[in-house]
């Protein structure tokens, strides 16, 4: 049962990466707590679901349309809530409680356009599921846990080898010096938002394949343990987000099994407590110095 | 440049407007989807008061209009509607209008009661229905109890809910005689097998997975694996079904909404746990099969509450029939037993309203004294005494997709 459960728990764990990687992105950049990247999340997943069923079941085109326009509701999203609060240099509190603004009016109108009924959602990776002793693996599970990689590792190239990801990585040290060295700084963390939202919306896609359904308010259910999974692993650090999404996902699992199914949440979020008691930067994170 | 930020929240503004203002009324555009939901006619108004409580009778309504079980609500909404205009084009009762003043409680007990002081604050309102979950019911009950107004649950199972005032009542069959029958009709049909239950935390899903696990027991039977999860926490739930996997259950009897139930479904056969399936009434929606597939092909569905089906359309001389087919054209979906339980609420008050008058002390009075009613939810027997139903239980399978009926156990 012990490896079963620890196949339940990196499942979990890379669903919960697909959607930290996104989150740490814009987290990282901007240091702000994003809390409308659930529903944006959710929306991606709407998105690839509707336009699939318009599209009269051609799946891979509209993801990959919903890939698109879930990045340019991430640029609308940064455009519309939060520029305006950068320009007048509110605190960080305004804008994070503008993401949850944003969240709340993301998750209503989906509810409102297409019901609060869960939906089900085509698995078009229909690949079955093989054994090794009693252990049941599917192969979408390995191709989550490896999908969550393959983007981990673009996104470290994207951040760390292009100029792009320079430009990131210095309006993320200090906004006003880059501006100064002629970094369009709009224009980064829009471009930051988009590729967030655009992985969002691939984790969205993900998520309601392997479950097979998708609701509205998926968002708000997995968007808490995201920030979780980044704070674990550390503020801004790509791999870090990895790390704690799989960290929470077993904890979780083998929590859930060992211990009490009733209290796999409270397990996973006191093992979050315990290390950022003795590790307040989060595993892979470097010294902070001011985050909210 | 500033023109555009203002153009912009502006537009932010007039959205938020729109979103908030759809909250209440037409909240209607999900599956149970006639945009006729809210707003039928004159007939339902969100605390839109006529000063004259003369001529009109107020009856007080909430349920989940928004949110996560607003189908549930709406669907609730829409035959209590359905009945009060029909009541209303035909004169009334006694030449008074019958208004609905609807709230929205989102399936929030918070909420519930500000509604319930709400409703209690305005003098014509002599009773009120509702909501949808027993947890909502339960903490807008002891307010109505306070003011003397008279509360109907149309689904408070829980069996604590028709002792929190002397006028809370509800046509639900309370989870002690429902879990007990489930666990009787288990054991019958699977021949006493291991026993696994996965139950929802809420006041609904303890309350029947406690009855039905000692009554399971009491039978002879063995439960081996009692796992509770908490809704809206997360939709895997393989750590669970990976544990009681272990236990090699012979029936899985899954307590939860159509939405996780059918996850719990559908995981535990991703997982090979291969066993007899069996489900409550609660999981009696479409949308379950959609979702599910044949995960859950062969399951066994324990209800107090029907399933129609075309059929019932046809069948010309019943009342069943009659709601059924009407319900339909103004709605365009078939009904389910939620909003067949609502429609049997309204009628039933509706009728003793004509019989004694609109006073909350009379109605209590007459409910008890129901006895036997044929609603088209089905039988249901009030006892005067603890004001407690009985329901006849209905037994469906799944097979291929659509649920069939089993057979009909009437209640004791």
């Amino acid at each position: 049962m012990f490896f079963q459960q620890v196949v339940n728990g990196l499942t979990i764990g890379s669903m919960y990466a697909l959607v930290a990687i996104g989150y740490t992105m814009v987290f990282g950049v901007l240091k702000l707590v994003n809390f409308s990247h659930g529903s944006v999340f959710m929306v991606g997943a709407y998105l690839t679901l509707e336009l699939s069923l318009a599209l009269g079941g051609n799946f891979f085109l509209a993801a990959a349309m919903s890939l698109v326009l879930t990045g340019m509701l991430g640029v609308v999203i940064d455009r519309a809530a939060l520029r305006r609060l950068r320009v007048k240099k509110a605190d960080r509190i305004t804008a994070l409680i503008s993401t949850l603004g944003v969240g709340t009016i993301l998750d209503n109108a989906v509810m409102i356009g297409f019901g609060s009924e869960t939906k089900a959602f085509p698995n078009v990776l229909q690949l079955g599921r093989f054994t090794i002793g009693t252990t049941v693996i599917s192969w979408v599970q390995v191709i989550i846990l490896a999908l969550a990689l393959v983007l981990m590792a673009i996104m470290s190239v994207i951040v760390y080898r292009t100029q792009m990801g320079c430009a990131m990585r210095a309006t993320s040290q200090n906004a006003d010096a880059a501006r100064l060295m002629g970094i369009n700084v709009n224009q980064v963390i829009a471009f930051t938002f988009f590729i967030g939202s655009l992985l969002a919306s691939i984790a969205g896609t993900m998520y309601g394949m392997y479950y097979e359904a998708i609701d509205p308010l998926m968002g708000s259910v997995i968007s808490m343990k995201t920030f979780a999974c980044v704070v674990l692993g550390g503020v801004g650090v790509l791999p870090g987000a990895m790390l704690g999404g799989l960290l929470i996902g077993v904890v979780e699992a083998v929590g859930a099994s060992y211990i009490s199914s009733g209290y796999r949440d409270a397990i996973a979020f006191a093992i979050l407590i315990l290390v950022l008691v003795l590790r307040p930067q989060g595993i892979l994170g470097k010294k902070v110095a001011d985050k909210l | 440049m500033k023109k555009t930020i203002k153009l912009v929240s502006v537009g932010l503004c007039l959205l938020l407007g729109l979103l908030t203002g759809c909250g209440g009324e037409t909240a209607s555009a999900d599956t149970d989807g006639g945009s006729a939901g809210g707003n039928t006619s004159g007939s339902s108004s969100s605390g839109s008061s006529s000063e004259d409580g003369g001529d009109v009778i107020r009856i007080g309504f909430f349920a989940p209009l928004t949110g996560n079980s607003m189908q549930y609500g709406v669907s609730f909404q829409n035959a209590i509607n359905m009945k009060v205009d029909e009541l209303n084009q035909a004169g009334g009762i006694d030449g008074k209008q019958i208004e609905i003043v609807a709230f929205d409680d989102k399936n929030d007990p918070k909420e519930a009661v500000n509604i319930a002081n709400k409703i209690v604050a305005d003098p014509s309102i002599q009773v009120a229905i509702g909501s949808f979950s027993s947890s909502c019911s339960m903490a807008a009950a002891p307010v109505f109890d306070e003011a003397g107004i008279l509360h109907l649950g149309p689904t408070a199972s829980h069996p604590d809910f028709v002792n929190m005032g002397d006028k809370a009542f509800t046509i639900a069959m309370p989870m002690k005689f429902e879990g007990a029958a489930d666990a009787e009709y288990a054991y019958k049909k699977t021949g006493g097998k291991d026993m696994a239950v996965i139950y929802l935390n809420s006041d609904y899903g303890v309350s029947h997975s406690s009855v039905f696990k000692d009554a399971y027991e009491a039978l002879g039977g063995k439960v081996v694996a009692f796992e509770e999860f908490i809704p809206g926490q997360t939709k895997d739930f393989t750590p669970i079904i990976t544990k009681i996997k272990q236990e090699n259950p012979g029936a899985l009897f899954v307590i939860a909404d159509y939405s996780d139930g059918a996850n719990i479904f559908k995981q535990a056969k991703n997982l090979e746990l291969n066993c007899d399936l069996i489900g409550p009434g609660m999981l009696i929606k479409d949308e379950f099969i959609d979702v599910a597939g044949d995960a859950v092909d062969g399951l066994l569905m324990l209800s107090t509450l029907p399933i129609y089906s075309e059929e019932d359309r046809e069948n010309e001389d019943s009342a069943k029939a009659a709601f059924v087919s009407e319900y339909q054209d103004l709605y365009g979906v078939i009904p389910d037993g939620f909003p067949a339980n609502a429609y049997d609420c309204i009628t039933l008050i509706t009728n003793m309203i004509s019989k004694v008058g609109y006073d909350a002390e009379a109605l209590a009075g007459e409910f008890r004294q129901v006895g036997r009613y044929e609603g088209v939810s089905g039988n249901i027997a009030v006892d005067p005494d603890t004001k407690e139903v009985k329901r006849d239980l209905m037994v469906y399978t799944i097979v291929n997709g659509k649920y069939a009926v089993d057979e009909i156990v009437p209640s004791t």
